[in-house]
């Protein structure tokens, strides 16, 4: 059964040693098919690998910087889950406060995946550069800043055919984020091996 | 020049004038080629404009245990885009940033053979691997990194036991053989 995992993504030759260091997902070496969707340069990805026995869950989730769903992803997550999902996505800057146990897992995999779409195109603009990398935080206010952020921000809902209209001066790069995944998933294909 | 872009590598020695090569090096000897670099290479199709829903695919010819050959989209001119290379075992698809290499997408299941036709599609933000004119199963990947460019090559330390016989780019939906939406086959799955 395939899995979703959020993981480091990590630079080494672990995927084939004779080809030598591609940055990847820390843990899919030796799994047949994996894809992953990264959080721009940020050094964290989503990654749903294809088939994933109880043994090697088990394995892959004991690591501190790893965390899974389980193989229905169409529950509904307990407290417990919110709360240990929102605190370890916090913790690498990516807006959790969303999550709450209406939603199910997959729900939050598309999500999350549609929010890291925006570091992307933050690295796409900027050519290699991350929201948090240019001083950064989630709370920051748009009018807070600089010229040059505001319009590699704007830049990036434009090359996506989004809209600002939700967007105001006093918006944090929390709700920033969140509106472009929202438009996001409304209007594009979340594709992770198959559509999630 | 009309669309399709192609190219069947005639003559030796470097890529004609309608390719720029933006990581690596390339070469071609009697109709294959392949990159001959100790590192990853990336070329581009510089003599025509593409949309960005655009696809590239080539004709493998010979695969080894480690070389890498394969295909490339949006290229940007700064050594940025998507890249689809495979081995005899194992296949990558590929962000490229500067030159350094993200691995999107990996399959170990021996996705493609010599003569395959391998390529990738690139539309919205959606990159999906190709073999002869079909997705491979779970072989795509979601990024919004790099939304124009060129299609193009792509490889890992090739030598001539592992290349490219002929190559094509193009729009989808253009007559090329990729359609636009073709990704839809995969809603199903979900």
């Amino acid at each position: 059964m395939p899995r979703f995992y959020i993981m480091p993504m990590v630079i080494d030759d672990a995927l084939d040693p004779a080809k030598g260091p591609m940055r990847h997902a820390k843990y899919i070496a030796g799994f047949d098919k994996a894809s992953a969707i990264d959080y721009g340069t940020e050094d964290v990805c989503i990654v749903r690998i294809q088939t994933v026995s109880a043994a090697q869950h088990t394995a892959l989730v004991s690591n501190p910087d790893c965390i899974g769903t389980p193989e229905n992803i169409d529950q509904n997550l307990t407290q417990n889950a919110v709360d240990t999902i929102s605190t370890f996505l916090e913790s690498l800057n990516i807006p959790a406060d969303w999550i709450n146990t209406s939603k199910t897992y997959r729900q939050v995999v598309r999500n999350i995946a549609a929010i890291f779409q925006f570091n992307q195109c933050w690295n796409g603009v900027t050519g290699g550069s991350s929201p948090f990398k240019d001083g950064l935080n989630l709370s920051i206010q748009y009018n807070q800043l600089s010229a040059q952020n505001k319009a590699i921000l704007q830049e990036c809902f434009i090359r996506m055919g989004f809209n600002t209209d939700n967007l105001f001066l006093t918006s944090t790069l929390r709700t920033i984020l969140k509106e472009f995944a929202s438009q996001f998933l409304a209007n594009k294909t979340i594709i992770m091996g198959e559509a999630v | 020049m009309a669309l399709p872009a192609t190219d069947t590598f005639d003559g030796t020695g470097a890529l004609s004038a309608n390719w720029t090569v933006d990581v690596g090096t390339f070469t071609r000897t009697s109709g294959v080629c392949y990159s001959t670099a100790s590192t990853n290479a990336l070329a581009y199709w510089n003599a025509d404009s593409f949309a960005a829903a655009q696809y590239g695919k080539g004709t493998i010819s010979g695969l080894v245990s480690y070389d890498y050959i394969g295909v490339s989209t949006r290229c940007d001119g700064s050594s940025n885009g998507y890249t689809n290379y495979t081995k005899d075992t194992t296949a990558f698809i590929v962000r490229v940033d500067t030159g350094s290499e993200t691995t999107l997408d990996t399959d170990t299941g021996t996705p493609y053979s010599n003569g395959d036709v391998i390529g990738l599609q690139s539309d919205g933000s959606v990159h999906t691997g190709y073999n002869n004119g079909s997705p491979v199963t779970a072989f795509n990947a979601t990024d919004s990194t790099y939304t124009t460019g060129s299609p193009g090559l792509s490889g890992y330390f090739n030598g001539p036991a592992s290349g490219l016989t002929d190559w094509e780019g193009g729009n989808l939906g253009a007559g090329g053989g990729y359609n636009k939406h073709n990704n839809l086959l995969l809603l199903g799955a979900g």
